[in-house]
Formats: C-alpha cells, sequence, structure tokens
C-alpha cells in the first residue's frame, strides 16, 4: 500500500545519501587520510630502537586521524541538511513527508548506518597499520584490556560529532552559518576555553565539551590524571546526551520555521 | 479539490497573504494569476502545508494537507526554483521521493519516459532550465495525485515544452484531477486555464470563467445614430462612454449582443470592434483597482 512509514523514509535518505558521488569521495578520503597518518605516526615514534609503546601510545597514535577527521564527517552531516535547503529541495522532502521530524530521524539513522561501519573499519585497519611499526611483543590485540571498546569509539565518535552537525544544519539552515558554528564549537571553543578558564575550573569543566567526551571514547589511558577526561562510561553518556541536544534543537526549528 | 479558507500570512510587518478565501474544483484547469509578490507562491506553500497561516486554514481533498497518510498521492507540487540536489540523477531524484511512499521504481521510470527524461543520466546540476522544469513535473505527478498545483510551470519552457505543458494539463483536468497552476502573465492563462483566481496584494480580486472575464471587455462601435444607439444600449444593462462623435466605447456587453440590439432598433452601425488584448486589459485593470 502507498503511503508513507518510517522505514520508507530510512530507505528513501540512505538511497539520496548513496545516490551522491560526493558521499563516497568523502568516506575514501577519510579513510584513506586516517590510516596514512596513523601509519606515518606509529613509523615515525618508532624510528630509533627502543621507543616506548605503552597501550596508552599506541593507541593514540593510531586514532589521532580520527580526531582531525571527525571535523570532515560533521560537515557532511550539516550539509545533509543544508543542501537541501540551499538548493529548495526540502520543500520537496516535507510535501512528501509532512512529518518533519521523521525526516531528521531518518537522516540521523541514514548518516550512522553508512558511517558507523566505514569508521569502524577505518578504526580497525589505523590500529593494525600504525602498530605494525611497533616490536611485535608491544602490539595490542582484541582481548588486551580497553582495546575493543577503543575501537567502538573510533568507530562512534566521529559519528555522533557529525550528528551534531547534523543537528546544527536543521538549526542554522544555511551551510557557512552551520559549519562556522560547528568549527567553533569542536575546535576553537575547547582551545579557547582551556587557556582562558583558571585550571581548578577547566578540570571539571572541559571534560564535558563535545569534543573531549568523543575522545574519552577511543582513549586508553596509563591510570594518569583521572581528572582531565572522562571515562567511558560517562563519556558515551555525555557524548549522547550533546548529540540528543543538537538533534532536539534542530527538529524544533525544523517543525516551527517555515521551510 | 483545494479548499482555502480566510487564509492570512505575515511575515513581520508584511502581510503577504490577506484573508483569501476559494475552492479550486475538479475536472478543470484553474489559473492562479497575479503579479509577483501578489502571494501566489506563498498561498500555494500554506495548501501544501509547508508555510504555517497565521490565520486561516486549507484543505486538500477535505483535510488539511499534512493529516494525509500519503500525501503525495493526494497533491503533486512543482514549486518555485529547481528543487534538486546538483549532484543526483533525475532518477535519483524521483526516486528520493518515491520510497517515502514505496512508489515503485516502474513508476518512477514510466514518468522519466512521460516528461522526455528517460535515458538522461547526467546530473541535475547540469540541467537547462527547461529540463528543471520537466524533472519538477515528474516529481509533481509521482503519486498520480488527484490535485496538482504547478508554481508558474511554463518558466524557462521552450516553445515545444509550452506547448507540452498546456496539453498535459487540459489531459489532467480532463481526468478529473483538480488542477492549479500560477502564473504572472495573463496570455498565459488566457490559453492555458479555463477558470481564474485573480489575485493582488494579497487578496482575492476575482474568482471568474475566462469567458466571464472577458466580458469585461469593451467594443468600439461606430455608427451615424451613436446618440440613439447609446441610450439603446444603455438600456441593456452596457457601460457606454462617447469616444468622439459617432463612436461609442461599450463595456459589459459582447458584439454579438451589441450587433443584435443595433439591429432590433433598426440603427446602422459602420463597424463594431471588440478591442483587442481585452483579457490582459482586464486583468490589468484589477490588478490597479
Amino acid at each position: 500500500m502507498i503511503k508513507v512509514t518510517f522505514p520508507r523514509v530510512l530507505h528513501a535518505e540512505l538511497g539520496k545519501l548513496r545516490a551522491l558521488r560526493s558521499t563516497w569521495v568523502l568516506f575514501g578520503t577519510i579513510a584513506i587520510l586516517t590510516v596514512a597518518l596513523a601509519g606515518t605516526i606509529g613509523w615515525n615514534a618508532n624510528r630509533l630502537p627502543g621507543a616506548s609503546n605503552t597501550p596508552a601510545e599506541l593507541i593514540s597514535r593510531a586514532f589521532l586521524g580520527i580526531d582531525v577527521f571527525s571535523l570532515l564527517l560533521g560537515a557532511f552531516g550539516i550539509m545533509m541538511v543544508t543542501g537541501e535547503y540551499s538548493s529548495g529541495l526540502i520543500r520537496s522532502t516535507f510535501a512528501a513527508v509532512p512529518r518533519r521530524a521523521a525526516v531528521l530521524g531518518a537522516k540521523t539513522a541514514a548518516l550512522a548506518v553508512l558511517a558507523v561501519p566505514v569508521m569502524l573499519l577505518v578504526g580497525v585497519v589505523s590500529l593494525v597499520v600504525s602498530q605494525s611499526f611497533a616490536p611485535a611483543a608491544a602490539r595490542l590485540g582484541a582481548g588486551d584490556p580497553g582495546v575493543l571498546r577503543a575501537i567502538v569509539g573510533a568507530g562512534a565518535a566521529p559519528v555522533a560529532l557529525a550528528l551534531i552537525g547534523l543537528g546544527l544544519g536543521a538549526l542554522l539552515r544555511h551551510t557557512a552559518t552551520a559549519l562556522t558554528v560547528y568549527v567553533l564549537l569542536i575546535l576553537v571553543a575547547p582551545a579557547v576555553l582551556s587557556q582562558t578558564l583558571p585550571a581548578s575550573v577547566g578540570d571539571h569543566v572541559l571534560k564535558y565539551i563535545p569534543v573531549a567526551a568523543a575522545q574519552a571514547l577511543y582513549a586508553v589511558r596509563d591510570g594518569g590524571n583521572p581528572f582531565t577526561m572522562l571515562n567511558p562510561g560517562p563519556a558515551a553518556l555525555v557524548t549522547a546526551g550533546w548529540v540528543l541536544l543538537a538533534l532536539a534543537a534542530g527538529g524544533i526549528v525544523l517543525w516551527r520555521r517555515d521551510p | 479539490m483545494i479548499e482555502v479558507d480566510g487564509l492570512v500570512k505575515r511575515f513581520g510587518t508584511t502581510t503577504a497573504v490577506d484573508g483569501l478565501s476559494f475552492e479550486v474544483r475538479a475536472g478543470r484547469v484553474t489559473g492562479f494569476l497575479g503579479p509577483n509578490g501578489a502571494g501566489k507562491s506563498t498561498t500555494m506553500r500554506m495548501i501544501l502545508g509547508l508555510d504555517r497561516p497565521t490565520a486561516g486554514r486549507a484543505t486538500v481533498g477535505g483535510k488539511p494537507y499534512r493529516e494525509h497518510r500519503a500525501p503525495l498521492t493526494v497533491a503533486g507540487a512543482l514549486l518555485e526554483g529547481k528543487a534538486v540536489h546538483r549532484g543526483r540523477t533525475a532518477q535519483e531524484h524521483l526516486l528520493g521521493l518515491a520510497r517515502t511512499h514505496g512508489i515503485p521504481r516502474s513508476r518512477v521510470d514510466a514518468l522519466l519516459d512521460e516528461v522526455g527524461l528517460a535515458g538522461i543520466t547526467k546530473r541535475a546540476g547540469t540541467f537547462s532550465l527547461g529540463m528543471g522544469q520537466r524533472l519538477g513535473i515528474a516529481a509533481a505527478l509521482l503519486g498520480d495525485p488527484a490535485v496538482v498545483i504547478l508554481d508558474e510551470p511554463v518558466n524557462g519552457l521552450d516553445p515545444d515544452g509550452v506547448l507540452w505543458i498546456r496539453t498535459l494539463l487540459g489531459r489532467l483536468a480532463a481526468e478529473g484531477r483538480t488542477v492549479l497552476i500560477s502564473s504572472h502573465l495573463m496570455s498565459e492563462m488566457a490559453v492555458t486555464a479555463d477558470h481564474l483566481l485573480v489575485i493582488g496584494n494579497g487578496r482575492l480580486l476575482a474568482d471568474t470563467g475566462i469567458d466571464a472575464l472577458l466580458t469585461r471587455a469593451t467594443s468600439l462601435v461606430r455608427s451615424p445614430d451613436a446618440t440613439r444607439l447609446r441610450e439603446v444600449l444603455t438600456g441593456q444593462g452596457a457601460t457606454v462612454t462617447t469616444r468622439e462623435t459617432g463612436l461609442l466605447e461599450v463595456a459589459g456587453m459582447d458584439v454579438e449582443r451589441i450587433g443584435a440590439v443595433a439591429a432590433e432598433h433598426r440603427l446602422v452601425v459602420y463597424e463594431l470592434t471588440p478591442v483587442k488584448a481585452s483579457l490582459e486589459q482586464a486583468y490589468m485593470e484589477l490588478v490597479r483597482s
């Protein structure tokens, strides 16, 4: 029977993403650059014999790129919405699916369904390539503490940031505006806050900002300073909270404002 | 069937639509006519549940558009602008809309064929205005809708395309659908539409058949018995002004009737001319007043 259902809207949104060449170019670029960066860092760290290869170091070398390329995925999330506004397509979309929350929900699910497997794969390959330069004895396996969780985190964190981008896109509608706010929020705010807040305050506040919480998902610690980074469980909750906040704000604006 | 009741839309302090009420009936092409900025597009967007009315209500097929479970089967619309992502092909664009309703791929391909875009695999960013318009019309027809709403459908089409649209609209109306098309060009409406809604400054100026609007047109009558003829025509309800000695301008009566009235009273007529482009004039008069 011909009618609108959520699975159908999701199918449509997945199709819209898959049909764009830019989707595959972006995923390919992120994959290649992240793995290449992880390899380069791993190689550089082990150029001299006797280099230190603690689990925390191995993980951070492998996943440094995840951090950087989260920005690209965020821009992608933003443009999933703002691109429809700039072309006018959003009106056709909302005419076909008047329940705008369903459209936002489908875009969220479509982005996650496509990006999570890609980023998981990128995480695994990055770790394998990066630690291949370390002595075999030092290398991490899936059974080592925190490794599996860090890989899952490396898959989830960039997608969480991309979903914040999606929410911002719905909230702000214009690509340039949304990108600016996103970069301010993800890149500039942490840097500025860490420089301006007194350490006594910063240590308690900074770990809750989106990018820090997301990083905590794929970091492994050597039992160092526990105050500057959340534990994975709380970090997952805080990250999910930011994602929900951004999507809810975007959803309310979609519902209230004329497209 | 579209019903619009007391529709108002304000953007800040400007009122784009100011208390519009009308019905658009099935089985004929209704032209929605008015100068640019008269509120045509805003009204269409409110009918489709895209813009939220400040006051009033619009229904399509008996209830607000947004409450339908399969809205694309209720109304299909072509709105202003090339509402297509530049990176998708025509087929991918239509599939993106069709999938939301479970409309089969075969329907998409049949429509591409119908609008003359079958087999075109280039991406929409490189489409001409006319191809974009054809794709938009295919999108409007996707759900085989009972109501078709097209905003400025002939914009950017070549003469072939314009003819194609006219034929298509006539066919859609003949199939019993409700067809509403907007334009700022009276000349286009004169050949396309059966019925007219004329708006200006967000208000309804006329809800009339094309023929009825035509009778607002004037005729020039030259007669040696102008004074007598003027009395007779005025007596029959026409509005008559004397242009010059022996030349009358008659409004509110068509030439056939004027001729008949003159013959009845055995008055000599040298010339009886319907004033050309009268539809355009009638429209301009409506909009100006």
